[in-house]
C-alpha cells in the first residue's frame, strides 16, 4: 500500500506506524473513546504516523476494503 | 580534554565507480520555533547566518550554513550558530554527534536496492527522510551522488548494508 | 535424432553438454532443458503427483505441469524446476523427481493401478480405523510419499538481492503488444520497464512461423529488442516475472539473474523488484488448453503452440508421426508447420463444420477417444463422425484447445474476470488494477496485428504520446467452438501436475462441491506450483456442464499473486542471519570490546552484559563480583541507550503534567523526579526520570526500550490533543552518551550536584549534564556528554575507579543491583499493570489515563518482594504463586523479576500478587510447572537493600 504523505509525497506504507481510528485523537478518555470502534467495510477515518520519514501524524480516509486511499492531510489541521 | 571517538570505521569504500565515504558534520542544531514566533526566528537566522530556512524537501545554504526541514516546524541547521539570539523564540537543541553522513557517489544503482524513493527524480538539493530498508535516514541529492544523514547508533549497520548492495551491484553487473 | 537440420533461434556453433538422470545430452544456447531433451529423443521426463504416470512435457513455457526436474548438487539443489524454463548451462545436472528408483521403472506406479480408491478427498473417506494406525501408520507413509521434488535441507549458499525501480510505464511481457508499448513509450522519451519471463524477448513470434513488418516475426522481434536496449529511459529485463500487482501502482517482479549459470557464479542469484509504475500494460499473452480425453497424459501429448514452438524456436521434430487435435482453426496451422518440417499428420477437428483441408488426412466432426504407450505415445484411437473408431500409430499428439489469455495480474486485487462466449474464454476486467490495462492475447485478441495494434495506442493514451508506426502482421480471427471433454471410458486428464481428472470433478459435483472454489480445494485441481494454468478453465467446463449453469455464471477461483514459484531467499534478500535487522552500538561499543565484555542483545542494541575478569568460567562469577563491586568500592556503566527527549517551550511543563500520573509542573529547575506515564486505558505505559534544566526546559529518561513508543505518544498528544499548547519535543537520544558512576566511593571521582538532583559541569574539558540519580542504590551519578566522548569520558572514569578498587559493570550486575532495590523494569510493569499495583498514589490533577484508571476492575495483584525460605532455594522469573495445592484457579500472581543477591547471600525476587501489600511475613508457594520446581517463599516489601534509601541520602 502507498500513503502520499502530504510532505514527504507517496511512500511504501512500511515508512508508517498505523494508531487506529481517528476518534481516539478527539477522545475524552472515556471508555466509549478508548474501547469502542466502528470498523466500518468502507471508508474509514484513522491515524498512520509517518515514523520513517518526516514523523507527522497524519489522517488519512481509506476504504478498508480495497485500500483505496480517499483523502490525506496532517491529522488535526 | 576527551578524545573525540569518531562516527564510521572501515571507509572509504570503492568499487569500480562507485565511491562511499564519510563527510564531517560542523555544528547541528535542531531548530523548532515556539507558536507565533515563526517570522522573528526567520529573520533572526537570516540576520546570524544569512540563511532563509527552506520548506519540506529542500536543503538550502549560504555561505556559512545550510538546513533541511526536518518534521512540521521543525529544521536541522548546519554550521555554527548563535542560539542565544534565538532564546526564547524557539527550542535550539544541540544535534551535532547525533549522526553520522556518509557520501556516495557513482551508486544511485546500489542506493536504490535499499532506499525506496525515486531516486532518479530527486533534483539536486531535493531530501527525502525515508528508511535505508529498515534504518531512518535522510537523503540528500547533491547533483553528483547523495549524501545520507543517519542516526549514530546505527552508523556501522548502515555502512554494513550499503557496502553489501555495492558489491551486489558489482557482481550482478558481471553476468551481462 | 529429432533436431531438424535447418532453422530454429538457437546458436548450432556452439554445444553445452549436461546430464539428465545420470544420462549425457548435448544442448545449443538457446535451448531450454526441455527442447535439448526432446532434441534428443527423450520424451519420458517425470512421474505424475499421485498416480506415478509416465509424463512428457506438455508445454513450452512457464506454465509446465509434467517435465519438473531438480537441478543442481547439494545445496545448490532445487527441486521443482520446470524444464522448459530451465536454460541448459555447461556441466548442469539434472534430475527427474517423484519417482524411485528410476524414471523408467517406477515403483509407486503400483498407485495407478489402485486409481479407483484414490480419487478426490479419498483421504477423508478412509484411514478411519483403527485410530492409532494413521497416526503410526499411515500419516508416516503418506508424508514420504507426498510431495514432488526434494529440497537439500542444508542453508542456501546463494546470495539474493532486493530491489526497487520507478517508471512512467511497466510492460509486462515482450511478445508483438509489449514490444510496440515499450518501443512507443521508450521513444517518447518516458521511463519504461519491459519485463518478460523468458530469456529470449519476442513472445510467440518466436514459435511459430509468421511475418511481421515483411520479415520473420522473430527477427522483427530482436530488431525491436535492440533498439529498445540502446535507449537510456528504457530498462529491458529478460529473465524476470511479474509476479504480482499491489495497491498504488506497485508490482513485484523476480528478476533469475544467474539461474541458467553455473553455481559458481558470484552474481546475486535473483532479485525481487518492487517497481513503482505510473501506468502498467499487461501483455504477458495467454495460455493455450489441452482437451480432456481418456490417457491425454501420456509422454508425446502436449499443447499445439508448444509443438509449434519446438519446431520453429528450437528446430525440434519430436516425433515422425503426428495426430493434431483442435476445437479451433489453429489445428490447421500445426498441420502446416509439420508437414513442413516433414512429418505425417492426421488432423482431428472436433468441428463438423469445419473447412476441408487437403494437404493431409482431415477429419472434421472427429475425436480422439484413447492413446496407447505408456512409457511414451504410441497410437491413438480416433472416433470419426460416423460413430466408427480406428487406431492411428503415432508419437506425437498435438491438442489445441483453445486459448486463455493471462489474466492473473489484473485480478491480484480480487476482480474476477468476465466470460465472452465469442473466443470462449475469461478476460480481465478493466480497472480491475488501477493504472493497468491488458491488451493483446492477454485482453482476448489473438492476432499479430491486434496485439501490435493495442499495444502501441494503450501505451500512447495512457502518456499522451503519438503510438508507433504499425507493420504489417496476420489478422486471422480466432474461429473456436467450444469443446472440453471426449465422452469415452477411461480416465482423462484435468490437472496434469496434481492428477485430477474429469471423473474427480464429477465426484465433487455429486458431493455437493459445486463452486469451484469448493471444487478446487475438495480435488485440489490448481493448488500446483503450476497453479492449475492449463487446467483451471477446463475443469470450470466440466462443473458448469454437470451444473447447467454456463461459464459465465460458473467462473473463476480467487487468483493471488506470485504469479509463478518465488525463492523464500528472494524475498529475504539480504537481511539474513546476523543482516536480519540493524545492530545499534553504543558510543563506548568499541572501549567495551577491549574490555573482554560479553555481550546482550536488547532489542536492537549491544549492551556489554558482563566484563569477565582473569579466571572467571560462569558468568555468575563476574556478576557477582561485579555487584559487590558497586556495593564496596564504584562500578561504571554506560547507560547510553536510555531515551533523552528534551521537551521546551513556555508549557512544557503543563505538558508534562498531562502525560504524567506523577505531578510535574512545580518540579524546580535544576530538580529531577520520577514518574509514571499511563496509557489512556489507564494501564502503566512506561515509568521515567523527568530532569527540569530550567523553567521551559525538560529533559525525559524513558525506558530503553519504550522509548520509541514514548516519543510518538508525545508527538501525537502535542500534533493532536493539545494543539494549544505551546511546547516542542526533540529526540536528543543519540546526541548524547551517558555513563552511570555508583558506590560508596562513587564522590572520590565525582562530586554530583546531589540526589535527585541536576547540573551542567565541565568533566575532562567537556561540557557535561549530570543528573544525580541511581538505578542501583548507591550513591553516585549519570552523566552525559556529547556521544563523541562517550569512549573517552567511560576510559577516564575507569582509570580512576580502578585506583578505587572498582571497575566496569554489565546489565546483568545492574539488573541484580536494581531488584535488590525494588526498582521496576517492563518486567514488572508489563502494560497489564496499574499505578495502584504498585502503591502509587492518584493525585488530584488531570493526566492521561485518569478515567480508566479509576475504574475498579484496574486493582490486580500488588508489587511485592519474595525470598525463598524452606529447604528449595530457587526462585524463578515467571513462575506461578499460589497458596495450598496448585491449581489453575489458586493462581494468585507471579514473580516477575528473579536474581541472585551476593549482598545478602540468597535469590530474591519481585513479584505481582493478589493483596500483597496486607501480607508481608506470610508465606505463598512458588510454583514453576513448566521445571516442577516450587519453593515456599516468605512475602517482604518490595526493597531488600538499604530501604529507607539512608546511602543515597548520605
Amino acid at each position: 500500500m502507498r500513503i502520499t504523505c502530504p510532505h514527504c509525497g507517496a511512500r511504501d506504507s512500511r515508512e508508517f506506524s498505523y494508531l487506529g481510528d481517528a476518534k481516539m485523537a478527539a477522545g475524552k478518555g472515556d471508555f466509549a473513546s478508548v474501547y469502542l470502534r466502528d470498523n466500518p467495510a468502507g471508508a474509514h477515518s484513522e491515524l498512520w504516523q509517518h515514523v520513517m520519514g518526516c514523523r507527522a501524524w497524519l489522517e488519512v480516509e481509506r476504504n478498508t476494503s480495497t485500500h483505496e486511499v480517499l483523502s490525506i492531510r496532517e491529522a488535526g489541521k | 580534554m576527551l578524545e573525540d571517538n569518531g562516527v564510521f570505521t572501515g571507509l572509504p569504500v570503492e568499487l569500480g565507480a562507485m565511491k562511499l565515504e564519510e563527510v564531517a558534520l560542523p555544528e547541528v542544531t535542531l531548530i523548532a520555533p515556539f507558536k507565533g514566533q515563526m517570522m522573528l526566528v526567520a529573520d533572526a537566522l537570516k540576520q546570524n547566518i544569512g540563511l532563509i530556512l527552506p520548506p519540506a524537501g529542500q536543503y538550502r545554504a549560504s555561505a556559512r550554513a545550510g538546513a533541511y526541514w526536518r518534521s512540521p516546524g521543525q529544521w536541522l541547521v548546519f554550521g555554527a550558530l548563535d542560539t542565544g539570539a534565538l532564546k526564547g523564540m524557539a527550542a535550539a537543541v544541540d544535534m551535532s554527534d547525533a549522526f553520522g553522513r556518509l557520501r556516495l557517489t557513482g551508486g544511485r544503482e546500489a542506493l536504490a536496492r535499499l532506499v525506496e524513493v525515486d531516486l532518479e527524480a530527486m533534483p539536486p538539493g531535493q531530501v527525502a527522510h525515508t528508511a535505508l530498508v529498515d534504518i531512518g535516514i535522510s537523503v540528500i541529492a547533491t547533483g553528483d551522488g547523495f549524501e545520507l544523514m543517519l542516526p549514530r547508533s546505527y552508523a556501522a549497520s548502515a555502512v554494513r548494508r550499503i557496502e553489501t548492495a555495492m558489491r551486489g551491484v558489482v557482481a550482478r553487473r558481471l553476468v551481462e | 535424432m529429432s533436431r531438424l537440420p535447418n532453422g530454429g533461434l538457437i546458436d548450432r556453433t556452439r554445444t553445452i553438454p549436461f546430464s539428465f538422470d545420470g544420462q549425457s545430452h548435448i544442448a545449443h544456447p538457446g535451448d531450454t532443458v526441455a527442447s535439448a531433451l526432446l532434441a534428443d529423443g527423450v520424451r519420458l521426463m517425470g512421474r505424475s503427483f499421485k498416480y506415478h504416470r509416465p509424463r512428457g512435457v506438455l508445454t513450452a513455457g512457464s506454465e509446465e505441469p509434467n517435465a519438473l526436474i531438480e537441478v543442481g548438487q547439494g545445496a545448490h539443489k532445487l527441486p521443482n524446476t520446470r524444464a522448459t524454463v530451465q536454460e541448459v548451462f555447461a556441466g548442469l545436472q539434472a534430475q527427474s523427481q517423484n519417482r524411485w528408483p528410476s524414471l523408467r521403472f517406477d515403483l509407486r506406479a503400483g498407485l495407478d493401478v489402485l486409481h479407483p480408491f484414490l480419487g478426490a478427498g479419498f483421504y477423508y473417506k478412509t484411514f478411519l480405523w483403527p485410530r492409532s494406525f494413521w497416526h503410526r501408520f499411515w500419516e508416516p507413509l503418506i508424508r514420504r510419499a507426498a510431495g514432488l521434488g526434494r529440497i537439500s535441507a542444508l542453508p542456501d549458499p546463494a546470495s539474493y538481492d532486493k530491489a526497487w525501480k520507478h517508471c512512467d510505464l511497466l510492460v509486462i511481457g515482450a511478445g508483438p503488444a509489449g514490444l510496440m508499448a515499450a518501443l512507443t513509450a521508450g521513444r517518447a522519451g518516458a521511463r519504461v520497464v519491459l519485463a518478460d519471463e523468458d530469456f529470449m524477448l519476442g513472445g510467440r513470434l518466436n514459435g511459430e512461423a509468421l511475418d511481421v513488418g515483411g520479415m520473420a516475426g522473430a527477427d522483427w522481434a530482436r530488431q525491436v529488442v535492440d533498439e529498445l536496449q540502446s535507449l537510456p529511459n528504457v530498462s529491458v529485463m529478460p529473465r524476470t516475472t511479474i509476479t504480482g500487482a499491489y495497491d498504488g501502482g506497485t508490482y513485484g517482479a523476480l528478476e533469475r539473474v544467474a539461474d541458467h549459470l553455473p553455481d559458481t557464479s558470484p552474481a546475486p542469484r535473483q532479485i525481487f523488484w518492487r517497481i513503482v509504475a505510473r501506468y502498467a500494460i499487461l501483455a504477458g499473452g495467454a495460455h493455450e488448453r489441452p482437451i480432456a480425453f481418456p490417457n491425454n497424459d501420456r509422454p508425446g501429448i502436449m499443447l499445439a503452440s508448444a509443438l509449434r514452438s519446438y519446431l520453429h524456436r528450437f528446430a525440434v521434430l519430436p516425433a515422425r508421426r503426428w495426430v493434431v487435435f483442435a476445437n479451433n482453426g489453429e489445428g490447421v496451422r500445426t498441420a502446416h508447420d509439420l508437414l513442413k518440417a516433414g512429418a505425417e499428420v492426421t488432423l482431428v477437428d472436433t468441428r463438423k463444420e469445419a473447412p476441408p483441408e487437403t494437404t493431409c488426412r482431415h477429419l472434421p466432426g472427429a475425436e480422439v477417444v484413447n492413446t496407447r504407450g505408456r512409457q511414451g505415445l504410441k497410437a491413438v484411437e480416433l472416433r470419426l463422425a460416423n460413430g466408427d473408431t480406428e487406431w492411428v500409430e503415432a508419437g506425437g499428439l498435438a491438442m489445441a484447445g483453445g486459448w486463455n489469455p493471462g489474466v492473473h495480474i489484473s485480478c491480484h486485487m480480487g476482480a474476477r474476470p468476465v466470460w465472452r462466449e465469442d473466443i470462449s474464454a475469461f478476460v480481465p476486467v478493466e480497472n480491475a488494477v488501477p493504472g493497468l490495462e491488458a491488451v493483446g492475447a492477454a485482453n482476448g485478441d489473438f492476432s499479430t496485428h491486434a496485439a501490435l495494434k493495442a499495444g502501441a495506442e494503450v501505451a500512447a493514451e495512457a502518456l499522451g504520446v503519438k503510438p508507433v508506426d504499425l507493420p504489417k502482421a496476420e489478422d486471422a480471427p480466432i474461429e473456436i467452438t467450444p469443446f472440453w471433454q471426449v465422452k469415452a471410458k477411461g480416465r482423462a486428464w484435468l490437472d496434469f501436475q496434481n492428477d485430477v481428472t474429469v471423473k474427480d470433478v464429477e465426484l465433487a459435483h455429486r458431493e455437493n462441491m459445486q463452486s469451484v472454489e469448493h471444487m478446487k480445494r475438495y480435488t485440489t485441481l490448481g493448488m500446483a506450483t503450476d497453479q492449475g494454468k492449463t487446467a483451471n478453465t477446463g475443469a470450470m467446463a466440466v462443473m458448469a456442464g454437470l451444473t447447467g449453469q454456463g461459464m459465465a455464471a460458473t467462473g473463476t477461483t480467487m487468483f493471488r499473486p506470485p504469479f509463478s514459484p518465488v525463492q523464500i531467499g528472494a524475498l529475504a534478500g539480504r537481511q539474513q542471519g546476523a543482516n536480519f535487522k540493524p545492530e545499534r552500538l553504543m558510543p563506548g561499543d568499541g572501549f567495551a570490546r577491549a574490555h573482554n565484555a560479553n555481550w546482550l542483545e536488547m532489542g536492537l542494541w549491544q549492551r556489554p552484559s558482563l566484563f569477565r575478569a582473569e579466571g572467571e568460567r560462569t558468568w555468575r562469577q563476574s556478576c557477582d563480583r561485579e555487584v559487590k563491586m558497586v556495593r564496596e568500592a564504584v562500578g561504571i556503566t554506560e547507560v547510553s541507550t536510555l531515551g533523552k527527549i528534551e521537551l521546551l517551550g513556555q508549557d512544557a511543563a503543563r505538558f508534562l503534567d498531562r502525560i504524567f500520573l506523577t505531578p510535574m509542573k512545580k518540579l524546580k529547575p535544576g530538580h529531577i523526579r520520577y514518574g509514571v506515564m499511563l496509557r489512556t486505558d489507564g494501564f502503566i505505559m512506561d515509568d521515567a526520570t523527568v530532569a527540569r534544566l530550567a523553567e521551559d526546559h525538560f529533559v525525559m529518561h524513558p525506558t530503553t526500550g519504550a522509548s520509541a513508543d514514548v516519543l510518538s505518544h508525545l508527538e501525537f498528544c502535542a500534533q493532536l490533543r493539545w494543539p494549544e499548547l505551546d511546547v516542542q519535543i526533540v529526540d536528543a537520544s543519540e546526541q548524547w552518551a551517558q555513563v552511570a558512576v555508583h558506590g560508596p566511593k562513587a564522590a572520590e571521582i565525582l562530586r554530583g550536584p546531589g540526589f535527585m538532583r541536576f547540573a551542567n559541569m565541565e568533566i575532562a574539558g567537556v561540557m557535561a549534564r549530570v543528573y544525580g540519580v541511581s538505578y542501583s542504590g548507591e550513591p553516585g551519578c549519570e552523566i552525559a556528554v556529547p556521544a563523541r566522548y562517550g569512549a573517552a569520558l567511560l576510559g577516564w572514569l575507569l582509570e580512576q575507579a580502578k585506583a578505587l578498587g572498582g571497575g566496569l559493570y554489565g546489565i546483568e550486575a545492574l539488573n541484580v543491583l536494581r531488584v535488590e532495590k525494588g526498582y521496576i523494569t517492563h518486567a514488572e510493569i508489563d502494560g497489564r499493570v496499574s499505578h495502584h499495583d504498585l502503591g502509587l498514589p492518584t493525585p488530584e490533577k488531570d493526566f492521561i489515563g485518569r478515567q480508566m484508571a479509576a475504574r475498579k476492575g484496574l486493582r490486580g495483584p500488588e508489587l511485592v518482594g519474595l525470598k525463598p525460605v524452606g529447604s528449595a532455594k530457587a526462585l524463578i522469573g515467571g513462575a506461578l504463586l499460589v497458596e495450598g495445592e496448585f491449581s489453575a484457579d489458586n493462581v494468585q500472581g507471579h514473580i516477575t523479576s528473579a536474581v541472585f543477591s551476593p549482598t545478602l547471600g540468597h535469590m530474591i525476587a519481585l513479584g505481582l500478587l493478589q493483596n500483597g501489600r496486607a501480607r508481608h511475613g506470610e508465606r505463598v508457594r512458588m510454583v514453576d510447572a513448566m521445571s516442577g520446581i516450587s519453593a515456599v517463599c516468605e512475602i517482604t516489601p518490595p526493597v531488600f537493600i538499604d530501604p529507607k534509601g539512608e546511602r543515597l541520602h548520605a
